[in-house]
């Protein structure tokens, strides 16, 4: 059966340092942080008063006004970033077949907060107070469902949910499908949002910085102060297109993806993975060429556990190359949420394209145990060959995606 | 080459059986699981029935330090997890665990437990304990399994509700097909809780009665809940390890509606061109297909674009073919139902035997197949069909195949 070859044709980004990709990326090399005080809820009763919300955003821009009064705000955020990927893309939906168009979203906690509104009402009103208009949109796959009626787009459309590899697992099995032929586009990614009862039930399972210690509250990825995450939300979306179809319509390319590696760990259900051989697993699978990675996009968030697994994952990978490989954490700048792997692509993407590498800031002093040759302070501007994006849950799904400049 | 993957192992928690014997004498007698709820006070609500889960007791499977982290969720899956890996005999199997996975469909997921947590937290009664947090991701059954039986392949957890576990199935098919697993646990599992019963109860989609698929009686679901396992596994994988093998999985299709957030496409082309992707995946033609295990919730319009859709697909023959609506006995289990019904189709292969569309007794007019009515039928079935269809228009349809080892045999010595 022919294998089809992949590519990235547009970004769509929604994201604390920027909507649209011009102006996210010019933050991201900046070293603009996202990171600011809790707006919109009280936060005073917790350890930690950070996160990296979105500012406010005029979605009528984006979005048909009849479809926009049927979506929850993570219904928004997303179909927004669809928006401004297909527009990126200079793709017109109406030309297209849409049964070979397909939507594959992940998502950690979706509509986390329609949920909370919803149970809310229950408790309060009872059952004749249930909204049906907020259930209809608190299913996980409101959010693909709301893209694909936007558009008309009637090929696959799944939902993943499964932690902080939610996106990835989306473009890697995007990239599958199309390499098989499944669709001739597909459009992949997702995202989450910064509510108050995931803030509540993130803060109560002690997983924000500053933990139970005296450390002061932030992200530093792969710092030996770090002391646990920093909550972000957004969403990032990327064309995926086949070679075939890209080249028909002459598309701007931004990258190819080239592999996609998954592997579990077993550590424990909120546990990444320890010793990092599962990271390391998913990395080999994903490259063909590991003689050629210049450039690792880190699922590194600043939790002593997953920062130091990562370090010796890619050690054990790549040996006395390691030194040579530049790497970086997005998420120094956007936090983290289950989605972020749709943002942290589009930055991989445009890392390919403008041969630039974007800084991990709030770092100071490397952690020994990871010492990588971590871009910090100023961006790096270099060729890259090929890039790897890591993904690592918590529970132990750690996937990799392979990036090939084009 | 297009690897060929089976079932090797099958599972199942659900208000008719907590095991696979005793759930497929159920079906093929036609027993309804339908029952008062008990899992939260009905008494507020218009409908008061649902298909629970009974004589399930998490002591004779977990320890109580277990049962105070494990969801409910957490629990139908695992135990049919166990019976399903029991079953493949892969307990006893030398095998690499980096090369079997997990993808679970799911639904509501531990919501019950998060639920338990934010009803005492916001009617500020007591301080609740933070461990009823830890099933807030609907990962947390997929990543238990896992983790308990030390599976290194891939991991995911597909979230498209009604549709979650038939997605499953295709995706870990997928997972197989890309050599990054030989054995992969695929399915799902889902407890009933108030926040999705109270959601179709807003909708008014829930029958006060029973479910009637298909029946112009019928009002909508009823809700049911458990967990239905399957382990698939690339065949020769299986053959080399003389594995029980009971069916083949010949491919699976997924697409999208693209109409509504909740009603589906009302002439059934969804319905239609799912069923059409998933025949052309697997190689098979319409003509092949003996029967289909359907979605049918019993919702007025879910029934009759599922009708519409299979008879634009089969033609004349629609009518001949007998369709299962078997969640008129196990109802609607949600992020478990496409794994329960899965494993249904697989056993109607295995034996033989169609399950029944049970309650039936008025046709509709626009319902106008052969639904299996009320009692099963004998009938050797080579090709077996499993549609499951979600909120939104997210269309799944898993095509299966009787495993016959002579032919297989034939097959393979000629290659």
């Amino acid at each position: 059966m022919m294998s089809h070859r992949v590519f990235i044709t547009g970004l769509g980004i929604v994201s604390s340092i920027g909507v649209g990709k011009e102006e996210f990326w010019e933050n991201c090399l900046e070293g603009n942080s996202g990171i600011k005080p809790i707006r919109g809820f009280d936060v005073s009763s917790y350890r930690s008063r950070l996160g990296a919300q979105l500012r406010e955003i005029d979605f009528k821009t984006f979005i048909k006004p009849a479809n926009l009064r049927r979506m929850d705000r993570i219904g928004k955020i997303v179909v927004s970033a669809v928006r401004l990927a297909l527009d990126d893309s200079g793709i017109d939906v109406r030309g297209e077949d849409p049964n070979r168009m397909g939507i594959l979203i992940g998502t950690g906690l979706g509509s986390s907060d329609t949920v909370d509104q919803f149970f809310r009402s229950l408790l309060r009103d009872g059952p004749t107070g249930a909204a049906p208009l907020l259930f209809q949109t608190a299913v996980p796959n409101a959010i693909a469902s709301h893209c694909s009626i936007e558009y008309g787009i009637k090929g696959v459309n799944l939902t993943f949910s499964h932690k902080e590899t939610s996106t990835e697992m989306a473009m890697a099995f995007s990239y599958r499908l199309l390499k098989k032929g499944r669709a001739d586009v597909i459009l992949a990614g997702g995202g989450d949002e910064l509510s108050e009862p995931l803030y509540h039930v993130y803060s109560m399972l002690g997983a924000l910085s500053p933990g139970r210690g005296k450390g002061l509250e932030g992200v530093r990825p792969f710092d030996q102060d770090r002391n646990g995450i920093v909550l972000g939300e957004g969403s990032g979306i990327l064309v995926l297109e086949t070679l075939e179809h890209a080249e028909k319509r002459g598309a701007k390319i931004y990258a190819e993806i080239s592999g996609v590696g998954m592997a579990g760990s077993t550590d424990g259900l909120l546990r990444y993975d320890l010793k990092g051989d599962s990271i390391a697993k998913a990395m080999s699978i994903a490259t063909q060429e590991p003689s050629t990675v210049d450039y690792i996009s880190a699922a590194a968030n600043s939790t002593p556990d997953l920062d130091r697994a990562e370090a010796l994952g890619i050690k054990k990978v790549f040996r006395e190359r390691t030194k040579e490989i530049w790497v970086s954490s997005l998420k120094s700048m956007l936090g983290e949420f289950d989605g972020s792997g749709g943002i942290r692509a589009c930055g991989v993407a445009l890392s390919l394209y403008h041969g630039v590498i974007p800084p991990t800031i709030g770092t100071v002093r490397l952690d020994p145990g990871c010492d990588l040759n971590v871009v910090l302070g100023q961006p790096q501007k270099r060729d890259i060959r090929s890039a790897l994006l890591n993904g690592c849950s918590n529970g132990g799904s750690n996937i990799s995606l392979w990036f090939k400049s084009c | 080459m297009r690897k060929k993957v089976v079932i090797t192992g099958l599972g199942v928690v659900s208000a008719v059986g907590n095991s696979i014997p005793e759930f497929w004498d159920s079906l093929t007698e036609g027993k309804d699981g339908t029952k008062e709820i008990t899992a939260f006070d009905p008494s507020p609500y218009r409908t008061k029935i649902a298909a629970e889960v009974s004589d399930f007791d998490p002591g004779a499977h977990f320890s109580k330090k277990e049962i105070r982290r494990f969801s409910r969720c957490d629990q139908f899956g695992i135990v049919a997890f166990r019976e399903a890996w029991r079953s493949a005999r892969l307990d006893q199997a030398s095998l690499d665990k980096e090369k079997a996975g997990v993808v679970l469909g799911a639904g509501s997921g531990g919501i019950l437990s998060v639920e338990k947590y934010f009803r005492d937290f916001y009617q500020g009664l007591k301080r609740p304990s933070p461990s009823l947090l830890i099933s807030y991701s609907l990962a947390t059954t997929t990543d238990h399994i896992a983790i308990e039986s030390g599976l290194k392949g891939p991991r995911t957890t597909t979230a498209t509700v009604c549709s979650s576990s038939s997605a499953s199935i295709g995706v870990a098919y997928e997972m197989i097909q890309m050599g990054l697993a030989d054995v992969m646990v695929s399915g799902g599992s889902d407890s009933l809780c108030e926040v999705s019963y109270s959601g179709f109860s807003s909708l008014k989609l829930i029958d006060p009665e029973s479910c009637k698929p298909f029946d112009k009686r019928r009002q909508g679901l009823v809700i049911g809940e458990g967990a239905g396992i399957l382990i698939l596994e690339e065949m020769e994988h299986a053959l080399k390890r003389d594995a029980p093998i009971r069916s083949k999985l010949l491919g699976y299709g997924i697409c999208a509606d693209a109409y509504h957030l909740t009603a589906p496409e009302p002439n059934g082309e969804g319905v239609e061109r799912v069923i059409r992707i998933a025949l052309d995946r697997s190689g098979i033609t319409p003509e092949e297909v003996d029967t289909i295990n359907a979605h049918g919730t019993a919702t007025p319009f879910n029934d009759i674009a599922e009708t519409r859709g299979i008879k634009k697909v089969f033609g004349e023959r629609a009518k001949e073919i007998p369709i299962s609506g078997i969640k008129s006995m196990v109802g609607h289990c949600l992020g478990s139902a496409g794994g329960i019904e899965a494993v249904a189709t697989v056993l109607t292969l295995e034996n033989g035997i169609i399950p029944p569309t049970i309650h039936y007794e008025v046709p509709d007019p626009l319902c106008d197949l052969y639904y299996t009515p009320n009692q099963s039928i004998k009938r050797d079935v080579r090709v077996a069909l499993s549609n499951s269809f979600a909120f939104g228009g997210n269309n799944v349809c898993l095509v299966f195949g009787k495993f016959n080892p002579i032919s297989e045999c034939r097959m393979r010595n000629a290659e």
